[in-house]
């Protein structure tokens, strides 16, 4: 019986720390690391861009975009037409570049006479 | 029905395109997509004992791009989210991307944890980043 219960306890002791049994042998390991950096550039100056725009009882209906940069053709392109405040009025949905000029649909139907702004992003290509 | 047309400039507009054309410029923003390429890191780690270890790499390369909103805080348009893809092998693996302005300065940093298919898509629309400023991403992954 004595000799039952001793096994019983060394066999607890062993599996409450064990890292006791382990403390000799130490095996180092490393995760994974990797990092890198990127240089995020424009697709092309977009200083000579024309904007023009076609109106319906004075709501813009679309937008019309021309010298587009040929660099940024296949990136997506936002529109976003605002007033003086920058409080958006309507919007192009986000498209895809496709010609150095192109036409879009506004949605929103902002008031053409409401617009004192218009901001254009490019993501990509 | 009436249509407004602008020449080859915003500036040459017509005198009714004019009185927002600056701002229209100021808006304009470009930043492409890139390819972040994984490079080596030091690592420091503590250690019991005395060993070796080897720093391995889950993927060679990290693609990130870019989703923008726009923000009438900025205002124009700021960046939303930047997407990160790198590989299965990088799955559960905890990234961190950086973007970076002017002088490499941070201008905001997301960090999570890569899903199964090792990509994430960290979000920035609460750091009001305007696209327009950023000109480098850093990512880092670790795990």
């Amino acid at each position: 019986m004595r000799r039952r219960v001793i096994v019983a306890l060394l066999a607890v002791t062993s599996l409450a720390i064990p890292s006791l049994a382990a403390a000799r042998g130490v095996t180092v390991t490393s995760k994974h690391t990797t990092g890198g950096f990127a240089a995020v550039s424009s697709c092309g100056s977009l200083a000579g861009i024309g904007v023009a725009w076609l109106s319906t009882a004075n709501a813009v209906t679309s937008v019309t975009l021309s010298s587009i940069p040929a660099g940024c053709v296949g990136g997506i392109l936002s529109i976003t037409l605002a007033s003086s405040s920058n409080t958006s009025l309507g919007s192009v949905a986000a498209t895809s570049v496709t010609a150095t000029s192109q036409t879009l649909s506004v949605s929103g139907s902002p008031t053409a006479t409401s617009v004192a702004k218009v901001f254009v992003a490019v993501s990509g290509p | 029905m009436s249509r407004h047309a602008s020449h080859k400039s915003i500036r040459a507009g017509l005198p009714s395109l004019g009185r927002f054309a600056l701002p229209a410029v100021t808006g304009l923003v470009v930043f492409g997509a890139v390819t972040a390429f994984a490079a080596s890191l030091s690592v420091s780690s503590k250690s019991l004992g005395a060993g070796n270890a080897t720093v391995s790499s889950c993927n060679a390369s990290a693609a990130v791009t870019y989703n923008t909103a726009y923000s009438s805080t900025v205002p124009g348009y700021k960046v939303s989210t930047a997407p990160v893809t790198t590989a299965a092998a990088c799955n559960g693996l905890a990234y961190k991307v950086t973007l970076t302005g002017a002088g490499n300065a941070s201008l905001a940093e997301v960090s999570g944890t890569l899903d199964a298919s090792g990509n994430a898509s960290p979000d920035f629309s609460t750091n009001n980043i305007s696209a327009a400023t950023v000109t480098g991403v850093s990512v880092t992954i670790t795990g």
